[in-house]
């Protein structure tokens, strides 16, 4: 089966001292909708470019649907790109924006001169049927009835409608997206997000969809590749990518509110203890270093099984989020807040209030260990009852 | 508290009116009085009154004399050809320049942006000889060519279009790239025409700069039937009109008009195109 999309070794750097992608390998599905994630700044958008050739790299190869295009033009890759600022030609129609790429690349350069193009032979005929392709994309998108307008005279979700229909229109194997829905309001983008999920199934193209916002990539996705200062730290479902992370950085980037860490050390048997104690039944292969113990705030719970890690802490703050709690607890002699969410159902008839004393816990195979690379490490664990006594 | 406007308030926008109406009447009064000497006759051209209307009007005579001595329509045409040829390649040039300066990445691009700002530095007049003589070596004096030549390349269009362009969104020229825009209508088709402001003012600039020019065309034009509009007057004083000043006046008047008229005409988009560079 060929990739849709396959980059291998891809560097860049604006200035050499400072390099922007360092050597990003990605393999994606015919099909499939990808998503890469990373805070601001970690390279995101400059891969977008290189893979639609608006950039090229120092070094590395990029092969769309099994075709090397490492050095072909931006328009000869047979890709559509939707920009976070939508890029609309401000000085043409809505049809005109959406009918552009179809002109570009069906009629010849003579025929698409202002006056002199008008001669050119087959002309009306090419120019009916892009007449049509258009008010198809129209039609499905649902923005007819703005055609004739001007992208000033839009709203930005219908702009960003209007990008996609230009995107749409040329049928591209490969559709990029750089943050295509951060300048709309919450409640639109919540909306838009099922548009283009629909989208992904009807035309059934590849999709890279560039994101800040884990919420976005984790709903949407197929795989999500997670970027850190220009490598990519994890690619993987979004199943993946929350219940087994990689690497600690991942651990922290997904999920809301995001996980909970604890210092770790490991001693020369292998043993893992967590604040000092030995963490019942965990065994690492890899010894004596520091390394991280990261607990979901799903995980932790407010009553302690026999085998759990359990601490004593105080209750500092409740926050309500309608059918759920998250309670922000300070275990005692430790300066960090450890998040706990709780369902409300679990709660009733156990009224909680500010200050008051907690018994928090969790068990050791819902607890993930990161090295002192932030590397994820492979533990064994086997059934112990050992407890772990608060200080 | 409540703040009465003090009675002053009410004089501060007569005031500025005031002072602007003495500078324009400063400004005005040469084309006036030129006006008012063109429909006069001899005997009271030398009369200093500013009353409008003459006591015997002569300007039939005037005009009349004007266009029969020397070819004012001529003069124009000629005018009209080496404005509108320097303008055309100014832009040809200008425009791709400007974009490239702006907008394409390549090897000293900041050299060559640091080069034209230093070249506006560099007046005219400084290449004057060294231009006359290579005009003159190719046999080129007294054409057209020889009074646009010089002018082909506006330093100062490049500079001020590269600033516009500067702030074009590069997300609209990539998405270009994609849809399959070559560089040339990309600056052509999207970026110049959002700069339209500013190439209208530089037009203007560019055209009443060089119907007004008297200095270039004087140094490599000898020939009468070449001459644009300011060279022709100057033919025309030094001939038989010499002292016939309401031909004379009259003679001006005709070659002015235009200009004023193109002004009038253009005048939004002046103002716009001048004060939109300064802002960016
Ligand atoms: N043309 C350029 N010249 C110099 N540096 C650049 C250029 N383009 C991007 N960079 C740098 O490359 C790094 C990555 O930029 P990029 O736009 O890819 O980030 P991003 O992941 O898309 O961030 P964001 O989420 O904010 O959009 C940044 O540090 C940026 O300053
Ligand atoms: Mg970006």
């Amino acid at each position: 089966m060929t990739l849709g999309l396959e980059l291998r070794g891809l560097d860049k750097s604006f200035e050499p001292e400072n390099p922007v992608l360092r050597g990003i390998d990605l393999s994606i599905r015919r099909g499939e909708f990808v998503s890469l994630v990373g805070s601001s700044g970690c390279g995101k958008s400059t891969l977008l470019r290189i893979i639609a050739g608006l950039e090229q790299a120092d070094g590395g190869r990029v092969a769309i649907d099994g075709r090397e295009v490492t050095y072909l033009e931006p328009k000869a890759r047979r890709i559509a790109m939707v920009f976070q600022s939508y890029a609309l030609y401000p000085h043409m129609t809505v049809a005109a924006n959406i009918a552009t790429p179809l002109i570009m690349s069906r009629l010849h350069f003579l025929a698409r001169l202002p006056l002199l193009g008008a001669l050119a032979p087959g002309r009306r005929q090419v120019r009916s049927t892009i007449d049509r392709a258009v008010e198809e994309v129209a039609d499905q998108l649902e923005i007819r009835p703005l055609l004739g307008r001007k992208p000033a005279q839009l709203s930005g979700g219908q702009r960003q409608r209007v990008a996609l229909a230009r995107a749409m229109v040329r049928q591209p194997s490969l559709f990029l997206m750089d943050e295509p829905l951060s300048n709309l309001d919450a409640k639109l983008r919540v909306h838009m997000r099922g548009e283009l999920t629909d989208l992904h199934r009807r035309v059934g193209a590849t999709f890279v969809y560039v994101t800040h916002d884990q919420v976005e990539a984790m709903t949407m996705s197929d795989r999500i590749a997670l970027m850190e200062r220009g490598a990519i730290l994890q690619f993987g479902t979004p199943s993946e990518l929350y219940s087994a992370p990689a690497n600690l950085r991942v651990a922290q980037f997904i999920g809301t509110p995001s996980i909970n860490c604890f210092p770790a050390e490991i001693d020369s048997a292998g043993t893992v203890s967590c604040l000092g104690r030995p963490v019942s039944g965990m065994v690492t292969s890899e010894t004596r270093q520091r390394a991280s113990l990261a607990v979901r705030p799903e995980s932790i719970r407010l009553s302690a099984r026999s085998e759990d890690v359990v601490f004593g802490a105080t209750l500092r703050r409740i926050e309500h989020h309608g059918s759920e709690y998250i309670l922000f607890a300070e275990p005692q002699g430790r300066d960090q807040l450890v998040r706990i969410r709780v369902s409300g159902a679990a709660l009733e008839g156990q009224p909680l209030a500010e200050g008051q004393a907690l018994t928090i816990a969790f068990s050791a195979a819902d607890a993930h260990l990161f090295g002192s690379d932030d590397r994820r490490m492979d533990v064994s664990l086997f059934d112990a009852p050992v407890r772990l006594q608060s200080a | 508290m409540r703040k009465f406007p003090s009675p002053l308030a009410g004089l501060t926008p007569l005031l500025s009116h005031l002072v602007l109406l003495i500078g324009a009447a400063f400004i005005l009064l040469p084309f006036f009085w030129m006006v008012l000497t063109s429909i006069r006759s001899p005997s009271e051209i030398f009369s200093v009154s500013f009353w409008p209307i003459p006591r015997e009007f002569y300007g039939w005579e005037n005009y009349g004399e004007a266009f029969g001595m020397v070819p004012l329509l001529r003069f124009m045409l000629n005018g009209v050809i080496v404005c509108l040829g320097i303008l055309v390649v100014q832009l040809l040039v200008a425009v791709p320049a400007a974009y490239a300066l702006a907008k394409l990445p390549f090897a000293g691009r900041r050299l060559l942006f640091a080069l034209v700002v230093g070249a506006l530095c560099v007046p005219m007049q400084v290449l004057a000889l060294p231009l006359f003589m290579g005009l003159a070596e190719f046999n080129l004096l007294n054409t057209y060519f020889a009074m646009m030549l010089p002018f082909f390349l506006s330093v100062f269009a490049i500079f001020l279009f590269r600033q516009t362009f500067k702030s074009y969104p590069d997300e609209i020229i990539q998405a270009a790239r994609l849809d399959g825009f070559t560089e040339l209508e990309i600056c052509w088709r999207l970026v110049a025409p959002s700069a339209l402001p500013a190439i209208s003012a530089f037009a203007v600039f560019s055209l009443v700069a060089h119907w007004n020019d008297l200095y270039w065309p004087m140094i490599v034009v000898s020939d009468t039937k070449l001459a644009p509009p300011p060279l022709g007057m100057l033919f025309f004083t030094n001939a038989e009109a010499g002292s016939n000043y309401g031909a004379l006046m009259a003679g001006a008047t005709v070659l002015t008009a235009p200009l004023v008229v193109a002004f009038l005409f253009a005048r939004r988009q002046f103002i716009q195109g001048i004060t939109m560079t300064g802002v960016k």
